[in-house]
């Protein structure tokens, strides 16, 4: 599909303004609109209106940062493409009822999930990478790019900022108020078991360990246990929902308290975290949310060490906040993350750890070696800027379609 | 040089002796079993008498405090060689002494050492008796004796003090489980470090006495119980997985019968006929114990010193010194193990080309002769090294 009208479903998503735009430009017509379909009785009532609008506007294709089953049942029964790019991490979108229907296009950017996707029954699913919502700072775009001369003759104190890659910044919530912290009931050797399992995973990168520790008879018990609601009686849909959802994001919490804890016991005043999740204001140094707008895109373009800590639930892809910061000329020390290859150069691009003590090490190297950071992060920039764009995403969106 | 070899019972002291005169060394010999690891007077005053005798350093594997005792009051370098995961002479202040080098074959090892205060501690591979291994020749007969599809030689430690004896309140059962299950899928990192806490390294400790002689602590004696936990669940897991799909034999004293599938032929001599079955075996496996960081375990070396070919779990220390594909197969899961073996078991040729790439390898480049020769000159002098020649 080289252009061509597109349905584009309103979510609220961060990358659906830029994409629009992109796919605007490659030559497609893009038609936003919206309706609810979450609740029952918005289905109920907005879904013929849906069918009518599809009818109407004789699209080529329906697309969403999601996957809505209302969507693909509409596009179903009206004959019309649906591609639904799954960004979600926990994506529900793999215990959907109507997932296997033909007129469905799963995109997902975690090869992973991809194959998650197509052994859940998706008819058609494909991998394709985010790329940055935010971009640098208007002056720094307007100039070329982030200043990094000017960044590399920052000094100590200057402006009121850390000396150049002296502090560490973490941006996101840790998740303590998890499903799995919510689990009462489970009798201590099941809960000791679990526990073990969650820790463990926080030891280990590029792989899951939960799928070969919750056998089919734990598996068995702990339905019987601790029923979840939108796995019904579904076996499958609860091994999904328990091992790529509930588990991972108590791994995700545990890695992040720990490093957390680390990273403020070893930087003080120069590690800045923010997190919007109310449970971590006041602690370990949070400075609470801040808005996904120029503010953090200024501060991604600010020369710290930016972490990224991967939330589990994404098992392999580069998750968007990567895409943000390099885009921004940011310094990026992110955990490694199986999907990096091919798209970006560990140590050139940015830097990964595979292990707490390996980003205690980064982080200190890079402290002391500042103009190695600046090389990384300025071609970081460039490689994100001229490799990975919205403009080359929509471009290899049209292909696959 | 003028050496004495403190020989106990165990493997490679044939092959260390015999190397060491060919390169020009006098070697003579103290044998004993000591008794009590961190001393033992009778060995310390026999030794010490020994040493009088005029000897330009003292060798040994693994470490031994009382040698190092003597070594230390005589003035003359202790060589040890690590080759053991798990070593409690290490956990005694003798590894601290001047005339103490410790090379350990496992660089995590080395690095603990080191941060101990074992000032002459460093990472040192383990090597092989070229010259004996290339005169290896089966016979027809011992060919038809040795055959074997998939081989494992070593022990499955059941008899082996474990976590696994222990009562645990059902929380830490749970956990201790967990956390056996969690390391078995991942075959080629070791993290049960990480998630051992205090509370579990009590329990797990609450039915010993710990010898105050040895500078340990709890976590590090609990930790060693977990491991002989994690190798000894290991080994059944792969083993049984293995003999489930294809003729696995195993030589070992440990007893196999919960494993229906194998085939047991019991010991085997070390020096005499473990090269010929490596060399009759399709495949050999070595899956390392979990004492062993980082390090290349010395069935690796034996089995590629032999020309055997090799399916190995990864370990760290193997980066930059073999590759996968080239002179070894290297798994990281069990899946990966089980793919590996039905693949070669197929394919004589890619064996064939791997095993003699192999044994090209150590038998070169992990020559006894060549590790000796280099420990000898980091504790004598370089000089001292050279045949026939004597520390200044």
């Amino acid at each position: 599909m080289r252009s061509g009208k597109i349905l584009l479903y309103q979510t609220g998503a961060q990358p659906e303004a830029v994409c629009a735009a992109a796919l605007s430009a490659a030559g497609c017509t893009v038609v936003k609109f919206y309706c609810p379909l979450a609740a029952a009785e918005d289905r109920e009532r907005y879904f013929p209106v849906l069918r009518q609008l599809l009818r109407e506007q004789r699209a080529d294709m329906v697309f969403a940062f999601a996957y809505e089953p209302a969507l693909s049942e509409a596009c179903q029964l009206e004959g019309v493409l649906y591609a639904a790019y799954c960004i979600n991490a926990p994506e529900m979108a793999v215990i959907a009822d109507n997932l296997a229907n033909d007129c469905n296009l799963l995109l997902s950017p975690d090869t992973r999930q991809t194959q998650q996707l197509l052994a859940a029954g998706a008819a058609n699913a494909a991998y394709l990478p985010l790329a940055p919502v935010l971009t640098a700072p208007a002056q720094q775009r307007a100039e070329g790019g982030p200043d990094f001369e000017e960044i590399s003759r920052m000094g100590d104190g200057e402006k009121g900022q850390f000396p150049k890659y002296s502090a560490i910044s973490f941006v996101g919530s840790r998740h303590t108020d998890n499903i799995y912290s919510r689990f009462s009931g489970l009798p201590d050797q099941l809960r000791g078991y679990l526990d073990a399992a969650t820790s463990a995973q926080t030891q280990v990168y590029g792989c899951s360990l939960f799928d070969a520790m919750i056998d089919d008879t734990l598996l068995d018990g702990l339905r019987q246990l601790l029923p979840i609601a939108q796995a019904g009686q579904d076996a499958a849909r609860y091994r999904y929902l328990l091992t790529s959802c509930i588990l991972p994001t108590q791994a995700t919490m545990l890695e992040r308290t720990r490093s957390i804890g680390y990273l403020k016991q070893e930087f003080g005043t120069r590690f800045v975290w923010y997190s919007r999740e109310p449970a971590d204001a006041g602690q370990d140094g949070c400075r609470g949310p801040i808005s996904y707008d120029a503010k953090l895109a200024a501060h991604y373009a600010a020369p710290y060490i930016h972490l990224n800590m991967t939330n589990r639930c994404r098992s392999a892809g580069v998750p968007q906040n990567c895409w943000d910061i390099l885009e921004c000329g940011g310094f990026l020390l992110s955990n490694y993350q199986a999907d990096f290859a091919g798209l970006l150069e560990a140590g050139r691009d940015f830097v990964q750890y595979g292990s707490g003590r390996e980003l205690r090490d980064m982080a200190e190297y890079y402290q002391k070696h500042p103009d190695e950071a600046l090389e990384i992060a300025a071609h970081g920039c460039r490689t994100v800027r001229e490799n990975h764009s919205w403009t080359a995403r929509a471009a290899e969106l049209l292909e696959v379609l | 040089m003028k050496l004495l070899v403190y020989e106990w019972n165990g493997f490679g002291y044939p092959d260390l002796k015999e190397t060491l005169r060919r390169m020009g060394h006098r070697v003579e010999r103290i044998g004993y079993v000591v008794r009590d690891k961190c001393q033992d007077s009778y060995f310390e005053e026999k030794l010490a008498e020994r040493l009088k005798q005029g000897f330009d350093a003292l060798l040994s594997y693994n470490f031994y405090p009382s040698a190092a005792q003597c070594c230390q009051e005589a003035g003359i370098p202790y060589i040890s060689w690590i080759y053991d995961g798990e070593d409690f002479g290490l956990y005694c202040p003798a590894t601290g002494f001047d005339t103490s080098y410790i090379f350990c074959c496992d660089s995590a090892m080395a690095e603990w050492l080191k941060g101990r205060g074992a000032a002459h501690a460093a990472y040192m591979p383990l090597g092989v008796n070229e010259k004996r291994l290339a005169g290896i020749r089966p016979t027809a007969a011992e060919r038809g004796r040795f055959r074997a599809e998939v081989c494992f030689i070593g022990s499955l430690y059941q008899n082996k003090r474990s976590a696994d004896e222990y009562q645990l309140p059902p929380y830490y059962r749970g956990y201790f489980e967990g956390m056996l299950r969690a390391q078995l899928q991942i075959c080629s990192d070791r993290f049960l470090d990480e998630l051992l806490n205090e509370e579990l390294a009590k329990l797990l400790l609450s039915n010993l006495t710990i010898d105050p002689r040895y500078e340990t602590t709890e976590r590090e004696l609990a930790l060693s119980l977990l491991l002989t936990s994690a190798t000894k669940r290991e080994r059944f897991v792969l083993l049984t997985a293995l003999s489930e799909r294809f003729p696995t034999t195993v030589y070992t004293f440990s007893d196999t019968k919960n494993i229906s599938g194998l085939e047991n032929r019991g010991v085997i001599d070390y020096n005499t006929d473990m090269p010929k079955a490596f060399l009759c075996s399709k495949i050999n496996l070595n899956i390392t114990h979990r004492m062993i960081k980082t390090g290349i375990p010395l069935r690796v070396m034996d089995v590629l010193g032999a020309g055997g070919f090799l399916i190995s779990n990864y370990q760290r220390d193997m980066e930059g010194e073999f590759r996968d594909g080239e002179n070894i197969v290297l798994y990281c899961s069990e899946e990966e193990l089980l793919e590996k073996t039905a693949f070669y078991l197929e394919h004589d040729g890619e064996r064939a080309r791997i095993a003699a790439n192999g044994r090209e390898y150590v038998r070169s480049r992990h020559a006894l002769s060549r590790h000796l020769f280099e420990m000898l000159g980091m504790a004598c002098g370089s000089d001292a090294a050279e045949t026939g020649k004597s520390p200044v």
